[in-house]
């Protein structure tokens, strides 16, 4: 059985969809459990969620988790 | 697909379009990247203030993998806001049937055990029975959460409801022996007379639909009154 993972921040519960590493980052993908549409991107280091430096860095991650579950989802 | 560069990123602005897929003035996927961004990009760290592992669960990681999904890929490139919202009321839709037998799902997951060399699990089949007999509402759905939730392949899964119905027949909550005593008495099997899991299923799912339209439409009278 695979492992739901949550973790809670300012009181709100986010499922953590994935994480994907490339060039020592670790980007953590979450989104909240109580409402979908409310998901981001983060860095993570530790039990901190660092922000992406800009833009092009939000588009980077978004391109790794789309071509990482393009078609395959689960 | 192609994502050679960011400027793919759709022009999310001109995609005003609503839940039910019509024309609006409120730019919803628009709204969506917005967030995405700006919880993404805001500079401020964000501290996990705890962090919780719950066994199971699959179904959830799958609605809430293939939604991310849904954004992610109409962020990257171009597909309209349409197609995005129809993949959002599908699940939506999806998650209202998997409420229905998320109480009988869950005892599954309250009763599954980790062995000690923590390679596999093992579940208290009695246990899963007694929780269903504490359950209210529809005996066939309630089977139907626990079904969802067991079995790692049609084999292991057919074995599992057995055991689980034999245990459900001792306890008088049902009069089939065990799961392939209801899938018989169902026609829920293949000309061979094996059973055919698939049936079961279609047909579970299209008794979930009626008894969510049901829901729905008291709902909407209630709230009319």
């Amino acid at each position: 059985m695979e492992e739901l993972e949550i973790i809670t921040i300012n009181d709100s519960d986010y499922a953590v969809i994935d994480r994907i590493t490339e060039n020592n980052n670790t980007y953590i993908y979450v989104t909240n459990i109580d409402d979908e549409t409310d998901f981001f991107v983060r860095k993570e280091q530790k039990d901190s969620l660092l922000a992406l430096k800009d833009e092009k860095e939000l588009h980077k991650a978004l391109e790794l988790f789309a071509k990482k579950h393009e078609n395959n989802p689960e | 697909m192609d994502y050679e560069s960011p400027n793919q990123l759709v022009n999310i602005e001109n995609d005003n379009i609503n839940a039910s897929g019509e024309q609006t003035s409120a730019p919803v996927n628009s709204a969506l990247f917005n967030n995405l961004q700006k919880k993404s990009l805001d500079q401020e760290p964000i501290i996990i203030k705890e962090h919780k592992r719950y066994s199971g669960h699959q179904k959830l990681i799958n609605i809430l993998k293939i939604v991310t999904c849904a954004f992610v890929t109409s962020a990257v490139v171009s597909v309209s806001a349409h197609s995005v919202v129809s993949v959002i009321n599908t699940i939506k839709k999806e998650q209202e049937l998997h409420e229905l037998y998320h109480d009988a799902s869950s005892i599954v997951y309250q009763n599954s055990h980790r062995t000690e060399d923590l390679e596999h699990y093992w579940i208290d089949y009695y246990k899963v029975a007694e929780g269903l007999a504490t359950l209210d509402g529809d005996f066939n759905i309630n089977l139907y959460g626990v079904y969802q939730s067991v079995g790692w392949n049609d084999e292991s899964k057919i074995d599992q409801m057995n055991t689980i119905m034999g245990y459900c027949n001792q306890l008088n909550l049902t009069n089939y022996k065990d799961f392939v005593d209801l899938c018989h008495q169902n026609g829920y099997c293949n000309e061979q007379g094996e059973v055919d899991l698939k049936k079961y299923q279609k047909s579970m799912y299209e008794y979930l639909e009626n008894v969510n339209t049901i829901e729905n439409n008291q709902d909407n009278s209630t709230m009319k009154r």
